[in-house]
Order: structure tokens, then sequence, then C-alpha cells
């Protein structure tokens, strides 16, 4: 075989630069339902499967007891007042149904995945669950004690324990984005405590619906009968978030494996939310900092010194108030100070030395050519598209978000280092 | 089903391309055909450190990684038993790059004493926090050492011991490299939205110069048929006792796998699953229960492994495991009941059908495997096992002298095991 075409391997192929595509989200179909509620439909007709996911607002921030609204999610699904948990659990898998019972800051939910042709059987199924749920006392007595164990194992996973203490440390123990549960938790669940946090909180009309995938108009009839119906139920009135409680000791070093051979690092700090107009900002600058496998973190402490397997860095937005920045890396127990240490000169030099035009080229690229192809297919974008609309934002947002990450500035990045990535802001917790 | 054309250049790389129109991405992926099972037992863990190895330079291109993301791509590889699999996903305008940086790693590395020796850490860390400092980490070491005497499937992926990957020298990498690297071992699939008759071109341009490799001819020691049952007991610092139980099946290609697969669905995956119901829902002895099958290229494990609740001997625990497989050696399963587990397997193909970068994987795995149209014919195979079939693979599958058990038991919950603190010791043959 003799090819026409010469490789000149010392040059690298001309490329298209990601910056100059066009980020667009395909435009979605809202379509209300006889009560109002909305349903946010991708149609992919080329398709077999379908994705459907019911929303509520029914997250972590309505309530006192760490896990009333996880609880209640994740019983709804064991038992209704005309099937028992073990008649669900068959009709579910016989239809080849991956059901994913959710519980987010936010909201609560049931995510489905299956194929188009049995979504008309399932349907039913789903409303039951999500109407009509007895919690039965034996299925909260059997998911207490499988849960406690599984929290005695995960209590023993240093990355487990640090990530919780963290959570702790910035916003306080009785945060609902600080505490985090305890084995004498799942004792004090009840039955009273989850059929009310249901009433209140699974609402018919305050639900939210997204779908994606192969979707026949039979079928948006069907979910209109169902969840269409009107329901004399109010919506749950928004939360106030109370202001975080930060540790007063910058430091927090535990053990709870005298023999460990690694320890858990986690450095982080309070950020500004997604309402924030520095977000989009410091989105950008964390993927140098350790966002992606070429960043400063990785390059640094990975590939130069090997004192771990992966470090990382992590915007996550709560709300459109609150974010965390989160450093995490599991590393030798040896090296658990000299990490620390390279992770403070990291931040000095992102305060200190504008980004190159190199790297920042190359940072832009990635990420837009990554999240483009992360939105490519139905589901994801529908996924997309949940969550601008969640936070009650539109393509406009999107599309400012990338109008960011195509034009900023290295000036701009060393600006915003200057004023959130700053050592002193930041707490440490280590875990052995 | 999955079209795709094929061609293998004169070097002997053979060629899949699969055109999506739907997307604007290209995955491109390279399968080599060597995994943990050919390395030397004196050397074990090297084809995943090799893995490492790859994205540390190769002849001209100094920084892979630093490429993909500058075109807009993101990468990332795996090691198994049997195959390394490398992938990119990228823009389609940029293919180009990928197979520029593709053809260059194959072409020959940048071996350098420097990457090594980074690299090596870096895999130190990973079998670390993976396999070490992890409550359970070990049982696959231990697991595979029961079922597998003389096979090299007898160590993980990752490798025996720790002493094996810091004795890597770079000798071994050359010799690794040109042993099992060359075009005539690889298999390299393009998919996405490019057209066939476009790519091509490139595609001979970048790989068709590569020089061919020797022939490889691989003579594994195959593993004898078991005849009594092992049995180990370990006590470690967990939190629960836990159960596994490893029985031996049949190689990929065998037309067996497919009513274990289905079999292994049945008893344990999913909650409607017998097991689950039996002995988490009914009976109470587990918090957690799955049954799954090892696939491979050379026969296989059939696992069942659980974790005890609380006052739940291993023995107790054990013997129900016992009940519910001769059960289903006894009578026969409902039609329904199999209808099940293959609408279960119909729903899982596919949503991994939707994935572009799972399509390329599959593509390159079944080519391996025998021939690629294979990918469009597994649900076939599947629809025509009978319920006769399932319950005699269970009579053959299921006996005692072929079981492999461990009770990997909690120190804190067995005092009398604490002064064999971090020793393993045996236990009597547990009663059927």
């Amino acid at each position: 075989m003799s090819s026409t075409l010469i490789a000149d391997r010392t040059q690298r192929p001309p490329i298209t630069a990601p910056v100059a595509f066009d980020v667009k989200l395909t435009p979605y179909e809202r379509i209300l339902l006889d009560n109002g509620v909305p349903v946010y439909v991708l149609r992919a007709d080329h398709y077999e499967t379908v994705h459907l996911d019911i929303v509520f607002p029914a997250g972590e921030v309505f309530t006192s007891h760490v896990l009333e609204a996880s609880a209640t999610n994740a019983l709804m699904k064991h038992g209704t007042s005309t099937h028992s948990a073990r008649e669900l659990d068959e009709l579910i898998d016989f239809y080849g149904t991956f059901l994913d019972a959710y519980t987010e800051s936010q909201v609560a939910g049931f995510g489905v995945y299956m194929l188009s042709k049995h979504l008309p059987k399932l349907l039913p199924v789903l409303w039951e669950i999500i109407t009509d749920p007895v919690f039965p006392e034996e299925e909260i007595h059997l998911y207490q004690e499988t849960k406690k164990q599984q929290l005695r194992i995960n209590m023993k996973k240093s990355d487990f324990v640090a990530d919780k203490l963290m959570d702790e440390v910035l916003f306080g123990p009785k945060h609902p984005y600080g505490r985090y549960e305890q084995e004498a938790d799942y004792d004090s669940l009840n039955r009273e405590m989850l059929q009310q946090f249901h009433r209140r909180h699974y609402v018919l009309p305050a639900a939210k619906i997204f779908m994606a995938g192969k979707i026949e108009d039979q079928f948006i009839n069907l979910l209109n009968q169902y969840f269409g119906q009107n329901s004399p139920q109010s919506s749950p009135a928004r939360p106030v978030i109370p202001a975080p409680e930060t540790a007063s000791s910058h430091q927090l070093s535990k053990t709870i494996d005298e023999q460990a051979v690694q320890a858990a690092v986690r450095m982080a700090r309070i950020l500004p939310g997604y309402e924030h107009a520095d977000f989009n900002l410091l989105l950008l600058l964390n993927t140098i900092l350790g966002g992606y496998f070429g960043s400063r973190l990785m390059s640094n402490i990975r590939e130069e010194k090997g004192y771990t397997y992966g470090i990382y860095s992590l915007v996550y937005p709560y709300d459109g108030q609150y974010a965390s920045w989160l450093i995490a890396a599991e590393v030798g127990r040896q090296v658990a100070k000299a990490t620390t240490e390279e992770i403070y000169r990291e931040f000095h030099r992102l305060t200190s030395e504008p980004v190159s035009d190199e790297e920042l080229q190359v940072v832009k690229n990635y990420l837009i050519g990554v999240l483009l192809g992360r939105f490519d297919g139905p589901i994801q974008q529908i996924k997309k598209w949940r969550s601008l609309i969640l936070r009650g934002q539109t393509d406009e947002d999107h599309r400012r978000q990338i109008h960011t990450f195509k034009t900023a500035t290295s000036e701009a990045l060393l600006d915003v280092a200057r004023r959130y990535l700053l050592p002193e802001l930041f707490y440490e917790v280590v875990v052995f | 089903m999955i079209q795709f054309e094929r061609f293998t250049l004169s070097n002997g790389l053979k060629v899949l391309v699969h055109e999506d129109p739907h997307t604007a991405y290209v995955v491109v992926n390279v399968l080599y055909n060597v995994g943990a099972r050919d390395e030397d037992p004196e050397k074990t863990g090297f084809a995943h450190l090799f893995e490492h190895l790859m994205f540390g330079g190769s002849k001209h291109i100094p920084d892979y990684d630093q490429e993909v993301q500058r075109a807009g791509g993101e990468n990332n590889a795996f090691t198994n038993n049997d195959i390394t699999n490398y992938y990119i996903k990228l823009p389609a305008v940029n293919v180009e790059t990928a197979l520029w940086l593709e053809s260059d790693r194959m072409l020959e590395l940048d071996f350098s004493e420097k990457n090594l020796d980074v690299q090596r850490k870096v895999v130190c860390e990973e079998f670390k926090e993976h396999y070490l400092n992890k409550p359970y980490g070990d049982v696959w070491q231990i697991l595979r050492e029961m079922a597998y005497q003389v096979h090299p499937y007898r160590w993980m992926t990752i490798g025996k011991e720790l002493a094996h990957i810091e004795q890597a020298r770079l000798e071994d990498v050359k010799a690794f490299f040109y042993k099992h690297y060359r075009p005539n071992h690889a298999i390299l699939v393009v998919a996405g939205g490019i057209r066939c008759q476009e790519v091509k071109p490139l595609i001979e341009k970048w790989f068709g110069d590569i020089p061919a490799g020797a022939p490889y001819h691989r003579q594994l020691p195959q593993e004898p048929e078991q005849r009594a049952k092992r049995t180990r007991t370990v006590c470690k610092d967990v939190p629960a006792d836990a159960l596994y139980m490893a029985f031996p099946m049949c190689a990929r290609l065998d037309e067996a796998y497919y009513a274990t697969e289905l079999l292994a669905q049945i008893l344990g995956e999913g909650e409607s699953s017998r097991l689950h119901q039996q002995l988490v829902k009914e009976k109470k002895y587990f918090s957690q229960i799955h049954a799954y099958v090892l696939e491979s290229a050379d026969p296989g494990l059939l696992v069942i492994e659980g974790k005890l609740l609380q006052g739940i001997t291993p023995e107790q625990a054990e013997k129900a495991i016992w009940d519910v497989v001769q059960e289903v050696q006894a009578n026969k399963i409902p039609e329904q009941e199999l209808q099940k587990a293959k609408n279960k397997l119909e729903s899982l193909f596919a949503f991994e059908e939707t994935s572009l970068l799972g399509r390329a994987i599959n593509l390159a795995f079944f080519e391996w495997l025998g021939k690629a149209e294979w990918i469009n014919e597994q649900m076939h195979r599947f629809e025509a096992v009978s319920t006769d079939a399932v319950q005699q693979l269970a009579q053959q599958l299921f006996q005692e002298q072929k079981a492999n058990v461990l009770y990997y038991l909690s120190q804190a919950m067995h005092p009398s095991c604490t002064a064999a603190q971090h020793t393993d010791h045996p236990v009597a043959q547990p009663q059927q």
C-alpha cells in the first residue's frame, strides 16, 4: 500500500482552534401539562432510548434533620399502597430500567434511563412511587441497618472522612452544606418524618420534568394523564440559607489508621456562588490550577514529583450565593506536608505571574472543546438545560459563560487570582 | 446496528472506521493486544506501568497531553488482564492531530529515565490508593491467588506487589515496547463525524510507514480444572464481615458465556435479583449482595460477594448462598425471570451504544476478540438462551469442589482474630 501523503512528524497538523467554535445549545421544546407542570423536551428519533428526570424542591436545604431528604427519596420506591417493595423492584427491573433516585442540596427526584418502548409501562409505576409511597416500617429498619454499616465502612476511608471534615470546617456542623450524617442520625429517622417530608415536598405542581431521546407523542399524553393532574398542594417556601460558621483554626489533622500508607489532603475555601460576577472567571482560573490533566497541580505534584496518582481542584457551586473551592489528593504519607507546600507554591505563581499566552490558549481550547464534547448528544444537552433552568438561568447565561472562557485575558486572571487565591483564606484538612 | 468499514495496512495494523453523522466529534481508539496476563510472574504490573509511560512523550512529540488539549480534546487509557486501550475524543475537524499523536507513539517512545522514575512513583501511589489504603482493598489479590494457581490471571493488573513496580528498568520498557506495541499487534478505530474515504488516506499517511514487529505467540499456562473446594479466612481492620465466593467459568468466546452472564444477572444484579430479595430483604443476613462475571479471554470467574449484617456468622451466610444457588439448580427459573435479565442487558447495550466512546471501544474490543461484526450479534446470542440452558449451567458451575470461598472478617468483631493481626490463618472447612 503506497500513500501519496507524506507524514512530517516534526510539524503538528493544522488545527481549528475550538475557541472559534460556535457553542450553542439545541433549543428545547417546552410543553405544559394540564396542571402547569413544564416538560422540557429534546427529541432524537434515531435513538431507541429515553431519559426522563422528574425534579422536586425536596433537597437537603429544606430539612433540619441531616437524613430527612435523602432517606425520604431513597425509601419512596420501597412500597406503595398497591405494590410491595418486592413488586416494585420486579417491575422496575423487568422493563430494564436504570432508576436513579437522587437527592441534591436544592432538589431531589427520579432519573430514568430505559428503552423507549417500555416507558409507557413504567410510567404508572413511577407515578405511584412519587405520589403514593407508604414507607413500611420494615423497609425503614432495613435501610437504617444497611446504611449504618455502609457509613462505618466509609469512615475507614481517609478520602471520605477528609471530605466530610472539610464541609464541616467551611460551613459549620449545623449548616446544610456543612453537616454530615452520624450513625445516631439513622436511628432517629422515623416514618412520620418521612411521610411529612414527602407530603410537603413531592408536590406535583412544583415538579419540573426533563426528557431526551426517542419520545413519541402518545407518551406526552400519558405523562399528562398522570403528572398533569391537579393537586391542591402548594409548593414549599424557599428556605433561607444561614450564614456559614467557618472553623476558627485553619488546620485540622486526624488519624483514622495508624498504619496508613497515604494521607488524604484537602485544601478549601468558600467562594461566591454562580450569581457573582467573578464566578465564570474563577471557573477558568480553577481549570488552570487543577481542573484538567495539564493543570499546574497535576503537572507539578503528579507528573514532576510523583507524590500522587491524582490531584485536582474543583469549584462547586451550592447555590447562587455560595460555592466552595476544593483541592484534593491522596498522597504518600511522608509527602503530605511537601504536597501542601507545593500547592501554596502554585497559588503564589498564579498570584504573582501572568499566565503565558501559550498556556492560556491551550486551556481555552481544551475547555471549549471538552465542554462542547460533553454536550454532544440529547441526554447530555438536556442535563445542561436542567442545570440552567433549576438555577433560574437561560441560554443567555450559558453564552456569557462561554464568552468569558473565550475572551479572558491573563491580566483578568491575575486580578481574580490576587483576590481569591490567597493562602490565608484557605483551610487545610489532612487525614491519615 | 453499528456500521463500519474495515481495512488493514501493509504493516498489519487493523483499522475500523465508523461514521456517525449526528456528531461533530471523533474518537480515535487504539487497542494493543497486551495485558497483565502477558507479564513475567516476577515483573507483574508492568503492562499497566507501561500504559503510564505512553503519555511521557514520543519520538517527535514531547508533551502528548498538551497537544490533545490544544486541539480541544480529552484522552485516557486503561489496562486489564487481557488488553491495553487508549483513546482520544476531540472535535472531528482536528482528527489529524489524534492520528499524528497515536502514530508517533506507536513509532517510537521517548524512553526517558526521568519519566520512568516519576511514573513508578505515580503507579505506586495508585496501588496504595486503591488496594492498600482502603477497607477490603486487597480482596482481589487474595481471591485471584485462590482461584488461579498457574494462569497469570492469578495477579491483579496493578501487580502483585509494590516491589515489582519499583524494580522496573528502562531496558524492560524498551523490550516490552518492541515486543507488544507494534502495528501488527494493534487495532485502530476511528469513529464519529468523519467520512471513511476522507480519513483513510490520513490513516495511511500517519501509520503506513511504522515497521511491523515480530509475530507474538501467546503461550500461557492454562488453569487445570479445580477439583477441591478452597477456603480461606483473613482478619483485617474492617468494620464488617464480608464473604466472597468465586467459581471458575468459561472463556469469553465460549457459547456458555451468554447463559453465565444471564445466570449472574438473575442471581445477583439489581434489587429484584434472587440473592438480594432472599438474603437482604427476607433473611436479613446481608446488607448488600451481588453476583457478577469477570469476563476474560481465558476462562474467567463468576463471583458472589456480600457484606454480612451483625450477628450473622460467615458459615450461616455461606450456607444461605448455597441454598439460593441450589434452588436454581433444582428448579428451572420462570420464563418471565429470564426475560427480565435479557431486558436489562438489552437496555444496557442500548445505552452503551448512545455513547460514541462506548461504540469505539466496543468495536475495537470485538475485533480483538475475533470479529467486530459480533457487536451487532450480542443481543441475539443472549435472546437464544433458554431456561433449560441456565439450569444446566447452574448445575455445572455451582459445585462444591469448584468453589473458592473467602471469609474476610472484621478483627473488631472477632477478638480471637486479633492475635493474628494482619496475618492470615486457615480455619476449618465450613460445613455444608
